[in-house]
Parts: structure tokens; sequence; C-alpha cells
């Protein structure tokens, strides 16, 4: 068997890219039918807003495709609404997230939108506009009397300042922590422009919100929930998914947008209870996985129940499938590397080297105590404390996912079961 | 020394892991990979990337970026790499490898956030500014920091193409069982959680650190007195096991901090930690050859334990077989063996006939016998020794490489070459492979062997094995340590018989 692999085992490793599907290429040859019912519930509660200015939280666990999906709800209602999505790391330092700079980069991003897409906005209008803009980073009021047709240019400094000076979001935040009202009517002026001009109402999305960390989430959504709930329009924020689980946190936020919370979920591969012993998946899920795996990797370079193996081995979990097919590919390579020539195709084995690998880096953070939370989770589907700041982590880390009936439940990744089973804590057959 | 492979065959751990690497970065060809090597041996490390970065061209240019300590951002360092080269800038093939992280303080020592904790924040968030870098990224991290990583970053985790680990026997942090006891002096500060078995808990870079900020505070009370003797700890472990990153270094290291300790416990009036430092501290003077300064410290040693912890104490009887060590090195046996016979008589009552440290007591007593020509004596006594090592330490450990490296010399005083033989190659390659390539007690091994060999008539298998010894020791010990002299004469013989 002299065919050479390598090349088409590369083009393998190439499409299993963990990265989300932006591009219209990569969508157009990877894309499943998968989310739509998130899709059509956001759509939703985007419609039914009754005065316009509805609030949603948009959560999910990590790798489970909400940056793909939410880009391709922009794409299905950009017809509709004037949408804004942006990530906020792009706009902001990670350190230095506030409510007031979260709010105050919806206002440059909604201009920002507004001037890309050559909303014909009066030059008076928008002078006073970039006037505001540019008197927020006073060190830079060379620009200021800069023509409006530049204002392009201020948006693009006044982004890039935003995220390297703190001394500028420091003088932010110190104008407007008293006021918030002054920097909501603005942006609400913005807004208001927009809509009188294109006669489309205004969406903005904020994606990365769900990649703070724990800590800084509590002190955003927690203290200051209802001034990000002020703009006068519809706005779908990110949230950790365990933030949604804080027994803080949940209750303000289900009071401020009327319980408008969607979850993401995890594809049920199991219904509750049935991943312990030897049952069959259900099919819905085990196939919209296979397919995914199908559409990325040839069929002559991996057995059947290889495919299987790694869907059930992912937990329902998009990133994480694709890193265990990922991971078989790299390991064909580099048995083709080291013998050319030779058959190879991903099977039990070389699956099983791959699982191992992936484990080893789940083992690395675990100490006895999350031991015994992921032991009384694998039994009873729940911790002892849902809202425990442990058990949380490791939502946040993946080693416990949510699932849903009428009810959440958790079980243990599927990856970090054995090591539970080396542990001593659990006899799977 | 010849010039080695990369991995030794039956290192196929790091091969896969090289080759991974490899693979990963040629399969990929363009766009973003973020990949994760995990190595705590700066010296392997570059070799490792001094090899991948050969190996990828022409095709993938490699590039090298260093993290700003102050601003430790990762995009930050490739997108100023980007600004300066073109080739980069047109889209060029690429590998890029970034150092520097293994830098970053883990402490916060008085700052807001500790500098491994910005490196992470700042990664948090890379996803969206790094995807304009359509490279592979190699980021260079220790273990200590992988699991940090993990916890302080876990999107930009979720986001790694792939981890690479290369393993080695070098260690770069502090296990936190070896903490214990400054574990409420370390508390105090920053580490409120400290995790009981965290192989990797704390870079040693950190614990310099955290004493020298403990110093430049200018108070001098007995936990700095306690650090300072566990750092000296800390190297004088590593040089045992083999962990080390610099032998002669990290031995200078030791006797600085046993040194320091020694300083601020007379201050403090901290005896019986004094008595620990001096005899730690004279231990070291003797593997340099040092001995007339090692003298003095274990007198003092003694002596302050006889009086605090009376004639009775394992401590004590320690202190006497160290310094019964030391005569004997010196050539003074009719010094050294009185005290060997108290110290194996005292543990043996302290501590019972099946003890690591009376195998230790009968294994000197027999060396003392061997230099004395007491042969038959000797011989007894390192069987009984060994099979005791053997039983209690496990087979591979470097007590027992020692034990046959001990009975081996005998044999060869005895001119039992062929006996002698086998146990001087098993005493190597356990020493070769428990300390290291390059530890003084391996060119001690090398070195013996290669004396057998001459005494054999085999000059063409001695040569080697002095040369090999010689290069060890003059790297690991400096050209005026006594065995260079020892190594040279005995080439010198080995010529002049060979003509």
């Amino acid at each position: 068997m002299s065919e050479n692999l390598l090349p088409t085992f590369q083009e393998a490793y190439r499409n299993l890219e963990l990265l989300p599907l932006i591009e219209q290429k990569d969508l157009d040859k990877f894309q499943v039918d998968y989310g739509s019912e998130v899709i059509e519930e956001l759509e939703q509660l985007v419609e039914d807003s009754p005065s316009g200015d509805g609030k949603i939280i948009f959560t999910g666990h990590r790798g489970c495709g909400k940056s793909t999906l939410l880009a391709e709800f922009k794409r299905r209602i950009g017809d509709r609404y004037f949408v804004v999505l942006f990530s906020i790391s792009d706009t902001i330092e990670m350190s230095d997230i506030n409510h007031i700079n979260i709010l105050f980069a919806i206002a440059v991003n909604l201009m920002y939108e507004a001037e890309s897409r050559k909303v014909e906005i009066s030059k008076t209008t928008k002078g006073e506009l970039y006037k505001w803009f540019a008197t927020r980073i006073k060190t830079e009021t060379e620009t200021l009397e800069a023509e409006v047709s530049t204002g392009f240019d201020l948006l693009n400094i006044l982004k890039s300042v935003l995220k390297v000076n703190a001394s500028v979001r420091n003088e932010i935040k110190q104008e407007f922590e008293r006021k918030i009202s002054d920097l909501v009517a603005h942006i609400n002026g913005i807004a208001a422009v927009i809509q009188t001009i294109l006669k489309k109402e205004i969406l903005v999305i904020i994606d990365d919100l769900d990649k703070l960390e724990l800590a800084r989430v509590n002190d955003i959504y927690r203290d200051n929930i209802k001034a990000l709930c002020q703009p006068g329009f519809r706005i779908i924020y990110t949230i950790p998914i365990a933030a949604i689980r804080d027994k803080f946190i949940r209750p303000l936020i289900e009071t401020e947008t009327n319980d408008q919370i969607i979850v993401m979920p995890v594809l049920k591969l199991f219904k509750k209870g049935q991943s312990h012993h030897k049952s069959e998946p259900l099919d819905a899920a085990k196939n919209v996985l296979s397919e995914i795996l199908r559409k990325r990797i040839a069929d002559k370079l991996i057995e059947q129940t290889a495919i299987e193996q790694i869907v059930l081995n992912s937990g329902g979990v998009l990133r994480e499938l694709i890193r265990i097919a990922n991971e078989c590919c790299r390991i064909c390579l580099r048995l083709i590397r080291r013998q050319p020539g030779e058959p190879v195709i991903i099977d039990e084995q070389i699956l099983s080297e791959a699982i191992n690998n992936i484990r080893i880096d789940y083992a690395v953070r675990l100490g006895k105590a999350d031991y015994e939370i992921l032991n009384t989770t694998y039994h009873n589907f729940k911790p002892d404390d849902p809202k425990s700041p442990e058990f949380l982590d490791l939502l946040h880390g993946l080693y416990v996912l949510e699932y849903r009936n009428r009810q959440v439940w958790y079980d243990v990744h599927p990856i970090v079961v054995e090591l539970l089973q080396n542990e001593g804590l659990i006899n799977e057959t | 020394m010849k010039p080695k492979e990369l991995f030794e065959p039956d290192e196929t751990k790091n091969q896969y892991a090289y080759d991974d690497l490899i693979v990963s970065i040629q399969a990929k060809e363009h766009g973003l990979s973020l990949l994760i090597a995990v190595c705590d041996d700066s010296n392997l490390r570059e070799q490792i990337i001094n090899q991948y970065e050969t190996e990828l061209q022409p095709e993938f240019h490699p590039y090298r970026v260093t993290l700003a300590r102050r601003e430790p951002s990762l995009t930050a360092a490739i997108y100023q790499l980007l600004q300066q080269e073109e080739y980069l800038r047109q889209g060029g093939k690429a590998v890029i490898t970034v150092a520097g992280a293994d830098q970053l303080y883990f402490l916060r020592l008085g700052e807001q956030r500790s500098e491994q904790e910005i490196f992470f924040g700042y990664l948090q968030w890379t996803r969206e500014a790094m995807r304009q870098f359509s490279y592979p990224i190699i980021i260079w991290v220790t273990n200590q920091m992988l699991s940090n990583l993990m916890k302080k970053a876990p999107d930009f985790w979720s986001w790694r193409s792939g981890v690479f680990r290369f393993e080695s026997k070098k260690k770069s942090a502090i296990s936190s069982q070896e903490l214990q006891s400054i574990r409420p002096v370390l508390i105090d500060s920053e580490l409120s959680s400290f995790d009981n078995h965290n192989p990797h808990f704390l870079p040693l870079q950190d614990l310099k650190q955290f004493i020298c900020q403990k110093e430049q505070n200018g108070v001098r009370d007995s936990s700095l007195a306690t650090l300072y003797f566990s750092l000296g700890q800390v190297y004088d472990r590593r040089l045992k096991h083999g962990e080390y990153q610099d032998y002669k270094q990290e031995q200078e290291l030791a006797i600085e901090y046993f040194s320091k300790a020694i300083e601020l416990q007379e201050e403090l009036g901290l005896e019986k930690n004094l008595a620990n430092s001096l005899n730690n501290l004279a231990e070291l003077y003797r593997e340099q050859g040092r001995y007339a300064e090692a003298e003095p410290l274990y007198l003092q040693a003694l002596e302050l334990r006889k009086r605090l912890l009376g004639e009775s104490h394992p401590d004590f009887a320690n202190s006497l077989n160290n310094l019964a060590n030391l005569y004997n090195y010196q050539g003074r046996y009719s010094e050294a063996e009185p005290l060997y016979f108290q110290a194996l008589e005292l543990r043996k009552r302290l501590l019972g006939e099946s003890h690591p440290d009376v195998a230790s007591s009968l294994n000197n007593l027999a060396i003392l016998h061997n230099y004395q020509g007491r042969y038959t004596e000797a011989e007894p006594l390192y069987l009984q020794a060994l099979e005791l090592r053997k039983h209690l330490l496990g087979e591979s450990h470097p007590g027992v490489a020692q034990s046959l490296y001990n009975l081996a010399g005998l044999y060869y005083y005895q001119g039992r070459y062929a006996e002698a033989e086998p146990l001087y190659l098993q005493a190597l390659e356990l020493r070769q492979r428990l300390l290291g390539e390059s530890h003084p007690d391996v060119a001690s091994s090398l070195n013996n062997l290669a004396g057998l060999y001459y005494y054999q008539g085999r000059y063409a298998e001695a040569e080697p094995l002095y040369l090999q010894a010689l290069e060890i020791s003059k790297h690991q010990l400096g050209t005026d340590h006594p065995h260079i002299a020892v190594i040279l004469s005995n080439l010198d013989l080995l010529y002049k018989a060979a003509k």
C-alpha cells in the first residue's frame, strides 16, 4: 500500500480547525445544521421585544459553537435590523473591563459600524457626535479639529487608544461613574440617528464577555446590571455559563432582563444516567456530530467505529470533538513521518493514544478536592453544592458539562471519567 | 564529548513530542496555530528549538521573540516582530518561537498582579487579536506554569492547537512538599491555597526573589533564617538528585545560602538550626575538596549537637559520621576509625539494624578498611551495606549505586578485576540514569572503570572513559578540584603504558 496518505492527512488536519467558522468559504465547506433551535430562540426574543429595547443574555459552554452561531445569527437577521456584532476583546484591555467602558465600547462600535456601512448621517450631526468622542481622548485633541470625513480614522484611533491606554480608560470611568445616564443618553442619541436614517432598529451583540474570569463577571453583572440594561435598544450580552448558576447573579439577571436567558446547549448524546452504562447514544446528537467530522475528514482515513468513539468522547462539545479528531490526525502524521509508505488509518489504537494525551492535560490541574466534587457529580448528576466556586471552576473548565431536560443536570466529561477510575473512585466497565 | 543525537533511543516520549511538533507545523502551512511546548530544562529547550528551526528550513523561516517582563503580552511581542520583518508582512511561511515565559514570577512580590497573572490575562484575551497572525507560534512554558495557565486563561487554553511535553530530570520548580517547612512564612504573604501535592509548585527563581525582597526590607528574623536554610537545602537536593541545571553554579548557591543561614542563626542564637546549617555547609566544602575549611564547621556542629541534643541522638551520630568521612578523604584513617565505630553503634541502637543510616555507616567503615588495606574485613561490610540498601531503598537508588561502586573498588584493589567490572558498569549505568550524564559521581565511576581497564591492559577502552571523566569534572567541579589532578595523572600513566 504505497498510496501517499501524507497530503490527505495534512488536509484533514487543516480542516479540523478549532477556530470558529466566520469566513464564508469555511461555512460552505463545513457548516452543518446545528444550533438552529438556538437561532430561532434568539430570533424570537429579538422580534418579540415589546419596546424594542429587550436585553438578552446568551451563554453556553466554551467550545460549543457560540461565536459561529452568533455570526450566523447576524447574517440571518441582518436585513431586518442594523446589527452591530463586536468582540469586547477587540475594544478593551481585559484587565480593565467594567460596565462603563462596555457601554462606551457600544457607543464606539455603533458609530464605527455606521461609518463602515456609510450610513448617511448629516455633517452637522456627525460633527457633534465626533466632537463628543474626541473630547474623551483629550490627549489627541489635535484631531478634534479634523473634518468629519476622517471620522473613521478618529474611531480607529479611539479604539486602539481604548485598548492600550489605561489613563484614557480611567478618565472615561471617572467621568461617567456618577452620571451613567449621560453616557446612556449619548448612546441612545447615536442609535436614534441611525435608526431614523435607516428605518431599521438596532441590535447590538457583544461577544467574548464570557471570556472574563468569574471574579470580574461578578463585578460587572452583579453590581452593574442595571446600567448595562439601560440603553434604549436591543442588546445581546454574552456571559460565562458558570455565572448563570451563581446564586447572586442569576436572580439579578432574571429580573433585569425579564428572564431572557438563552443557554446554547452542549449536544446531548445520552439521556440522564445512560452515559454510565453501555447504552446507545441518542441518534440526533450522534448524527450531527458525526456529520461535522465527516465533512472535515475523508472516509478512508478513519474507521467508522473510530468516528463513533470520537463522538462519544466529546461529551457533545463541538470544539472537543474537533480536538480529539485533530489529535488523531497528528498521531497519524507522526507515524507517516517515521514509517513512510506504511498504511495508516485512524483506528481504536490511535484514538486511544489521542484521548490519553488529552486526558493528561485534564489531569494537570486537578487536586484532591476537585476529584471529590467530580466523584459526587458523577454519581448524582449534580454536585453537593452547584453554586460552590470550586464546582463552577470545574464547569468553567469543561470538567463538568451541563445538560438540560426540563431541569438542568450535570455529567462528568467522558475523558475525565477515566481519571476518576484511575483514582479508584468509580468502577465503570 | 562526542555530540549526541537529540534524543536517546529510549527517550520515546520526547521523540514523539518532537515529531508531533514538526508534523503539526508542516501540515498547517498557513494560518494561526497556538502550540504550547512544555519543558523545565533550559538547555534541552535550546537544543530542541535549534533542531526544529534547522529542520523546518528553508520552507519555514525561523523567528524568535522574547516576552518583555514589564509587559508580557504575546500579541504585542508578535506585533512588534511583524513591524520589523517585511518577510512576515508579505505572508511568507514562518515559525515563531516565543521565549521568556519561564522567567516570569509566579509570586506577586508586592505587586497587584504577578508577572504570570499579567501574562495569562493577556493570553486569555488573545484570540481576536491573534487571528491576524497566520503563523505557527510556539510558546515555551514550564510545568509549573501549565496548570496555572489552564485556570487563568481558559479560553486561550481552549484554542490551543497542541501541547508538546519534553521531559527531563532537570526541574525548575520546587514541590509543595519540599516547602512544607517554610509554609508558614509563605502563607503570610500570598499563597493562601497551598496545594499539598503539587510537584511543580513554586519556581526556584521566585523563592530567590522572595528572599531578596525580605532582605531589602531589612528585617533579620528567624523566618529569614529558615528561608535561607530551605533554599540551601533545595539546591543541595537538586545536586544530589540530578535535578540541577548547572552543577557548579547551584553548588555555589547552596553554599551561599547556608552561609547566610549560619550568619543569621549565630546572630539570633538559633543554635539547633545553626548546627544543621554548619553541617550542610561542611558537607558541601568537603565535596568541593575544601577539606581544611570543612573541618572546623564539622567540629562546631558536633559540639553544638552534643550540648543541645546529647550523645544519644541520631543527629549526633550523623555529625560523627560526617567528620569521620572528612578524615577518611584526608587519609587520616586512625582518627576516622573510632568515630565511625561510635556512629555505627549509636545508629544501630537508636534506629535499629535495618535503617539506611546503618547501611551508610557499614559502608563507610568498609571504605575505611579498604583504604587501610584491610580488604578481608572490608568485604563483608560492603556486602552487608549493599544488601541493606537494596532492601530498604530499592534497586534504583543512588545509595545502591554507591555501594556497588565501593564494592567494585574493593575488588579492584584486590586485583579481582573480572569481578569488579560488572559492578562498576552497573554503578555507572545507575548513576547516569539517576543523576544525569554530567554528574561528578558519574565522572568518578568512569575514572575508576577506566583504571580497571588500564590494569587489564585494555588501553583503547580506557582512554575515552578517562577523557569523558575529565570533561565532566572540569565542567562541573572546576580545574582546581583534586579529582582533576587524579584523572590527569591516570591519563599520564595510560599514555606512558600504551607506548
